[in-house]
């Protein structure tokens, strides 16, 4: 299966250029590996959600290919520049929105006028309409807002550097139930075909419609990275009431009024597609039984 | 919009899209939301969208005119209809015969609950 | 260029408060000294000392610039939840580098010395009026010492520097450690060196008392003067070779500098 998902994979994202290249990476703090032999690649025009357990290491992939850690082992590509040597070039061409972060005490005009002559894109027409999206007052000091007031100035912001590549770690923590609705319809008309979205999460229902391909990181590798779409081609979701057998299906599944049972797709057989927290729980449980993948 | 677990989303969004033909709140020829507006009043990803604009392209249910943006067909809503009525025939159709025959109900109490909500429909006619 | 102005303005804009509050202390000292001087020469007849400013800059400019150097790079390099703002700053390595020691080591003294002038041009007519105590305006170049103490300030203020970025933690007072240790280390060394000079030039068993002889101001300066050389060689290592080697250290430390932990 996982070496189809590769060509389904090359045939719907061909001639996307990819942005992001790492190969055989190895990371460690200290004694304790985290990655050993991982490879991924990102393709422009995608939002991509990164997904990964507690302490899978998704930050730290996100701090490695913004440069901000360095690796012991393997090459990364990022727009065709080392990340390590963070040139104004690259840097200018990434943003990376931390899970959490203090702002220097100041009202958030004034940090719009310290940080936008960084980024030579920068479209601050873009900045005011998403300020006013999220009823962000521009005059409130920084160090008055809570958390998700400051995600709010910073995402505008990095929204609106028109940076080729958006790092969003944890985005949607901090933010209340209508904040959310209105990040993920910022991202969506934020997208172009020029840029790439990476968004880790752990709130994977906070984005289920929005990130595709979907990127998993579990036992310091990269075990999925591919559309969801892919897998719904050839997998199918149907309820029975029955228990299923050992040998049942790929992946099984208790439910509320009886048993999820994930197989092959066939023409007669009518099921529903896979949500992404079935998907992951699918990928990370395949990946256990049998070190290749899923069979 | 509320999406549910049962179908491809792209799949939900062009069932989404057949509706509002239906029901004529965008009418033939109009000029149809883009892409990125789509995505986000639906909050979906935008290749999503793009996804399903192209399947529509597809069975002519919207026209694509390049540099200005999407249009639904000169006959959509004929189209859609035309689909929605074979779907019913061949999907929903059979299986609705099915539960009748489970439930021994016959044509004749079909035509009894037809001319029943005919007369309420009489009496409240806005209901629907 | 205009990065640079950017990376300057950032720097100045995210520590106003702090400079101010600095600031201000400074005007405080210096007016509470002045006023107590005045108020002695005035009731208790203590001649009034007329180098006060000159007096008290070198401690500022020396003690404040140190620990302000030390704590120039603490948030952005070492800071878990500041730091990546810094990192990812689209400017160079260089110019993040330069943006702050340039800061510390042109702008601060020259801001310090204006600082000075203003407030002893605002407290002197004042003293003038009230306690009927002369003018004497702030003059760096009074003393002709300005120069040296720029150019102790010029060195050390790149060793502060240097321990800034080396040290994640508690960076000045490791540093003064640091110095602390390398002094005693090199004075110890410079012993060892000095009590081999002399064993070969009057062999090892020589008494103290003989020793003291040759050590007479007349025969210490002969006894050194091959040792010129060295002299020459050690100024141009203090004040070129050192600070320049911590500035080049300290700016390698900038270019490693990685995010502290993550997962």
């Amino acid at each position: 299966m996982e070496q189809a998902m590769q060509e389904n994979a090359l045939a719907v994202q061909d001639g996307q250029e990819v942005v992001v290249h790492m190969q055989n990476i190895g990371f460690s703090y200290a004694q304790n590996h985290l990655f050993n032999h991982l490879d991924l690649e990102i393709r422009r025009g995608n939002i991509y959600g990164l997904l990964g357990k507690n302490g899978a290491g998704k930050t730290t992939l996100l701090k490695i290919l913004s440069g901000q850690l360095f690796i012991e082992e393997g090459e990364t590509k990022v727009l065709e520049e080392n990340p390590q040597k963070r040139t104004p070039s690259l840097l200018s061409e990434i943003f990376y929105l931390p899970e959490e972060f203090p702002l220097p005490k100041m009202k958030a005009s004034e940090y719009l006028a310290m940080r936008s002559p960084f980024y030579p894109k920068f479209d601050h027409e873009k900045f005011n309409q998403y300020c006013s999206e999220f009823d962000i007052d521009l005059n409130q000091r920084l160090d008055q807002m809570s958390l998700g007031q400051k995600k709010k100035v910073l995402l505008s912001f990095g929204l609106a550097t028109n940076t080729a590549l958006l790092i969003l770690d944890e985005p949607t923590n901090g933010l209340d139930i209508p904040s959310k609705r209105q990040f993920r319809q910022t991202v969506a008309s934020a997208m172009t075909e020029q840029r790439t979205f990476i968004i880790s999460t752990h709130q994977v229902r906070d984005m289920e419609n929005l990130i595709d391909p979907i990127i998993i990181l579990h036992d310091g590798k990269v075990i999925f990275n591919d559309t969801v779409e892919s897998v719904n081609e050839k997998y199918v979701l149907s309820l029975t009431t029955e228990q299923p057998k050992a040998d049942e299906g790929m992946y099984t599944e208790k439910v509320l009024g009886g048993w999820m049972v994930l197989s092959e797709r066939t023409d007669d057989r009518e099921g529903k597609p896979l949500d992404l927290e079935t998907l992951f729980n699918v990928i990370v449980e395949q990946s256990k039984g049998s070190a290749g993948g899923v069979k | 919009m509320q999406f549910n677990t049962h179908s491809p989303i792209y799949m939900q969004i062009a069932e989404y899209i057949h509706d509002l033909i239906l029901s004529n709140v965008w009418e033939d020829g109009q000029r149809i939301p883009s892409v990125r507006d789509m995505a986000m009043e639906l909050e979906v990803n935008p290749n999503t969208v793009i996804r399903t604009y192209s399947l529509l392209q597809e069975e002519g249910t919207l026209e694509n005119q390049r540099g200005i943006g999407y249009f639904t067909a000169k006959d959509a809503r004929t189209l859609v209809l035309q689909k929605r009525r074979e779907h019913f025939l061949k999907r929903e159709l059979p299986s609705l015969f099915e539960t009748m025959e489970r439930l021994g109900l016959t044509m004749k109490d079909l035509q009894q609950y037809a001319d029943n909500k005919e007369k309420d429909d009489e009496i409240e006619p806005q209901e629907e | 260029m205009n990065r640079f102005s950017a990376l300057v303005k950032r720097e100045v804009k995210t520590s106003q408060k702090d400079l101010f509050t600095y600031g201000l202390v400074i005007v405080l000292v210096m007016f509470a000294s002045e006023t107590l001087q005045s108020v002695f020469a005035r009731y208790a007849g203590v001649p009034f000392p007329a180098e006060s400013y000159n007096e008290m800059f070198p401690s500022f400019l020396l003690l404040g610039g140190f620990i302000i150097s030390s704590l120039m790079f603490s948030e952005d390099m070492f800071g878990k939840n500041t730091q990546h703002d810094w990192l990812m700053l689209p400017a160079t390595n260089l110019e993040k580098f330069l943006s702050k020691a340039l800061l510390m080591i042109v702008a601060y003294p020259i801001v310090l010395v204006v600082l000075f002038f203003l407030i002893s041009v605002v407290t002197e007519p004042i003293q003038l009026i009230i306690f009927g105590n002369p003018m004497a305006m702030f003059n760096p170049f009074r003393d002709g010492d300005f120069g040296f103490l720029l150019a102790q300030y010029w060195v050390w203020t790149s060793v502060f520097l240097l321990g800034g970025t080396y040290f994640r933690k508690a960076h000045f007072i490791k540093t003064v450690l640091a110095v602390g240790v390398i002094t005693l280390a090199l004075g110890a060394l410079g012993l060892l060196f000095s009590r081999i000079v002399f064993a070969i030039k009057f062999g090892a068993s020589m008494p103290v008392s003989d020793a003291m002889f040759y050590l007479s101001p007349v025969n210490l300066s002969r006894a050194l003067s091959p040792l010129k050389v060295f002299s020459v060689i050690a100024q141009i290592f203090y004040y070129a070779v050192l600070p320049i080697f911590c500035l080049v250290t300290a700016f390698f430390r900038v270019e490693e500098v990685q995010a502290t932990d993550a997962v």
